[in-house]
């Protein structure tokens, strides 16, 4: 009776998490017992291990970590990222444990590990990522064990005003929570295992896909058809409806309108394959870069300009209105996919007056608009800023997945290479120099 | 005064309407009378062209103009439209020889191949104003008003406010003839607002619903479906880039689109046959929210269940007339990057004594697409 007492008050003195978990192993007891009568102690026990194995204990995975921005290149000497052995909890409610598959590297990313995108550190990066679920917390009606899901790096929390008209690119708790490092539910569910005290690590737009196994929020996955190749769904959730929904959704252009992709990245690229598929009778890829606007042309382009650094950006604009010729003052559309002001000032610079100039990128906070204010009332310009494609996850990439199985979208041209996770710095240093589209690591293969 | 290198003679052959089934080949019409609207013939206004036209097409208006369409000859509701005598056809394409002095650099040249818009818009009405000059009040359309005398002849003026297109020589004057065609296709399809990834179905495949097909494809639908009542049709259809065809008479196809899209229905609907029951289908096989694009002209009136506009589906029903802003300019690229089979929609090429069998043509709708007259036969 004593002991009983004793359990009792340990039992209501406990945590909600204990409780839950003391809770869920006396049904699992019960539902046994009903089978098998006797041996109930060893039967309590049996379910105390099984719970304890996939449920609440810390599951031990593998991540690159980064602990401090800023480091210099090259990055395979200073290796900003390392890989080390941390904690990983949960699934609690609406989370989903996730089995990493493969992750692409990004300029976002990137953008991190040199300081110009802060965020808290130590952090684990990656969110161009797709995996398998292994374990869905309760809640849970999107996905289901065993589902392959593509991760989304803005969670649509479901709930608040952007989420409740079909933007869930301006879900407010979601952007709080990447800005934080945290998941939607508020927290981290990422320690680290040798500090004298539990420390915090953070998450990457609620993804942290770097790493053996990850724990997201519902809102974060989306189920993937598993007929695509998976290295090619990786790229579903940023490049791809990144640079296509900013064409489809966020400009919506129209078959038969004049295109220009100012920044021939991987998703510059993806922009510029999103504008074929809508139909543009003129591309025009512009860069720094010789090999790029190769790729562009490769990849459909009509027309490429190769940009000199020496030159004002008054000479490039003109330069490229009189590439596109006579008849275009130029282009009904210019996207901005590099990720910096001057490509913003080209884009704006050779859209045509009454035209739309989009721009994706993500530059450095401290940077600023730099666009005569006059020419946007004189010339009646469209200045639309495109996050995540302006898309809605969970509709557009079921149609990213058909328009690739079509041929429509060749994602498999995007990726340049795959690495295991111990290259991953000189996967960044790649990137950096643009010798490569978009590489992916490996991580189904690592344990 | 006019630059010419040549003009055109003072009495030429062509097609006349004159009234109600009376088109009849005219081999002495005077260019004075009719083109020039009574002004001797030397003195060509800045910036009006003379053409020497290579192909006309016939049109389905031209053919139930000659039928006695009230929209045409009026009714208790409707004044005439046409007026005669007039030179009919409004899908010409032909060589320029004399353009009338501009100050500025004329954008076509003597020796081009040119089409002008079906439409000479007045440039002062409110819909000129708006910018939606396709639908002008005055609607002088070539082959129907007497300022403006169709393609079905020798010769045409174009008058000063023409908006003129080049057509480059490698098109044939075959293939050109079905630009104006092709650039109402494309007008239905913008009309659609058509997203990367849609469900789309065009129901009607004569040569504007294969026009919007091959249209809509540019646009990148995750499925592009035609419907016809002959399998024939259907064929081009898929030449045309339609990804599922399906013929109504051999299937529920309201059905069929359904199971296509878990139930929801397709995300547009290209209306184009000018049949009825074409109408009652799309809105029972269109999902809440899509898009219906009304293009073609009926002839008999068509009676649903309004309830489905709004309170059941929320539907965006919208019309669609002649080309818009841009149809004749992505027409004539589609055409140029071969992105639309035009040698198997042109497939009546006929002398202008051949006029009334061209019609008739047309109307059974049976054994042609397109049909067009060729004045130098």
């Amino acid at each position: 009776m004593l002991i009983f007492g004793l359990l009792q008050s340990l039992y209501h003195g406990s945590s909600k998490r204990v409780k839950k978990f003391v809770d869920e192993t006396i049904y699992s007891y019960s539902v046994l017992k009903i089978s098998t009568p006797d041996h109930s102690c060893f039967l309590i026990l049996v379910c105390f291990v099984f719970h304890y194995k996939y449920t609440c204990r810390n599951m031990k995975i593998r991540a690159a970590v980064l602990e401090q921005m800023g480091k210099p290149l090259p990055y395979s000497v200073s290796k900003p990222l390392t890989i080390q052995e941390l904690d990983l909890e949960g699934p609690e409610e609406d989370e989903v444990l996730v089995k990493m598959w493969y992750v692409g590297l990004c300029h976002s990313d990137l953008s991190v590990i040199n300081g110009s995108r802060p965020r808290p550190t130590p952090m684990v990066l990656g969110h161009e990522a797709m995996g398998q679920v292994l374990q869905i917390g309760p809640g849970v009606d999107n996905v289901s064990v065993g589902d392959l899901v593509s991760c989304i790096f803005v969670p649509g929390c479901g709930q608040c005003e952007g989420c409740r008209i079909g933007r869930p690119t301006t879900c407010i708790p979601g952007a709080e929570a990447n800005k934080r490092g945290v998941l939607l539910c508020g927290k981290t569910h990422l320690f680290r295992t040798r500090a004298p005290e539990k420390q915090p690590v953070y998450h990457m737009g609620g993804t942290s896909g770097f790493a053996t196994h990850a724990v997201l929020s519902k809102h974060s996955v989306i189920k993937v058809d598993p007929s695509m190749p998976p290295q090619y769904a990786a790229l579903l959730g940023c490049g791809v409806i990144t640079g296509v929904g900013a064409v489809t959704n966020s400009a919506k252009v129209t078959f038969g309108s004049t295109v220009a992709i100012v920044g021939l990245g991987g998703v510059g690229l993806c922009g510029l394959l999103g504008a074929k598929a809508c139909g543009a009778s003129l591309i025009l890829a512009v860069d720094l870069e010789e090999q790029k606007l190769a790729k562009a042309k490769e990849f459909g382009a009509t027309h490429t300009y190769r940009v000199q650094k020496k030159d004002s950006l008054s000479k490039t604009v003109e330069n490229i209105c009189q590439l596109i010729g006579p008849f275009h003052k130029g282009l009904d559309y210019a996207f901005e996919m590099a990720g910096n002001g001057p490509a913003l000032q080209i884009a704006y610079g050779i859209t045509k007056p009454g035209g739309t100039t989009v721009t994706i990128g993500l530059p450095d906070p401290a940077v600023d608009l730099n666009i005569q204010q006059v020419s946007i009332t004189a010339e009646e310009r469209t200045l639309i800023g495109s996050y995540l494609g302006s898309g809605v996850a969970v509709r557009d990439l079921p149609r990213y997945v058909e328009l690739y199985k079509k041929g429509v979208l060749p994602l498999e041209k995007l990726v340049s290479g795959i690495i295991p996770l111990n290259q991953i710095n000189e996967g960044f240093d790649m990137l950096e120099k643009g010798e490569v589209i978009r590489i992916l690591v490996n991580l189904k293969d690592e344990n | 005064m006019a630059t010419v290198d040549k003009t055109i003679p003072d009495h030429f052959r062509g097609i006349l309407c004159r009234g109600i089934k009376n088109y009849t080949v005219e081999e002495e019409i005077a260019a004075r009378d009719t083109l020039f609207e009574g002004r001797p013939k030397e003195e060509l206004l800045p910036g009006e062209v003379l053409i020497r036209v290579t192909r006309c097409g016939i049109c389905a208006g031209d053919a139930k103009c000659w039928s006695g369409a009230p929209m045409f000859w009026g009714d208790e509701i409707r004044k005439p439209y046409v007026e005669t005598p007039v030179i009919p056809g409004h899908e010409f394409v032909g060589e320029v020889i004399a353009i009338g002095n501009k100050e500025e650099k004329s954008q076509v040249q003597v020796g081009d191949q040119v089409t002008a818009e079906q439409i000479v818009a007045c440039g002062k009405c409110l819909y000129c104003r708006k910018g939606l000059r396709w639908l002008c009040a005055p609607h002088d359309i070539f082959g129907f008003h007497r300022c403006v005398h169709g393609g079905m002849g020798q010769y045409m003026r174009f008058p000063q406010n023409s908006i003129i297109y080049n057509i480059p020589k490698r098109v044939s004057p075959s293939e050109a003839v079905y630009v104006e065609p092709l650039s109402c296709g494309v007008h239905g399809a913008h009309r659609g607002r058509i997203e990367l990834g849609d469900t789309v179905v065009v129901s009607g495949c004569g040569p504007i619903g294969l026009g919007m097909v091959a249209a809509a494809k540019l646009a990148g639908p995750g499925r592009l479906i035609a419907l016809d009542c002959m399998d024939s049709r259907l064929d081009i259809a898929r030449e045309c880039g339609a990804d599922i065809v399906l013929n109504p008479l051999k299937s529920n196809v309201v059905k069929d689109i359904q199971e296509l899209t878990d139930g929801y229905g397709c995300d547009v609907y290209l209306e184009a046959t000018g049949n009825p029951k074409s109408v009652e289908q799309g809105l029972y096989m269109i999902r809440k929210n899509g898009r219906f694009v009304e293009f073609s002209v009926f002839k008999d009136k068509t009676s649903v269940d309004w309830t489905i506009i709004g309170d059941t589906k929320e539907l965006d029903i919208m019309g669609a007339h002649c080309s818009g802003d841009n149809g004749y300019k992505v027409a004539i690229d589609m055409i140029l990057r071969r992105q639309i089979p035009v040698e198997r929609i042109v497939t009546h090429e006929l002398s202008l004594d051949n006029i009334i069998q061209g019609i008739q043509y047309v109307n059974e709708g049976k054994d042609s697409i397109k049909v067009a007259v060729d004045p130098t036969k």
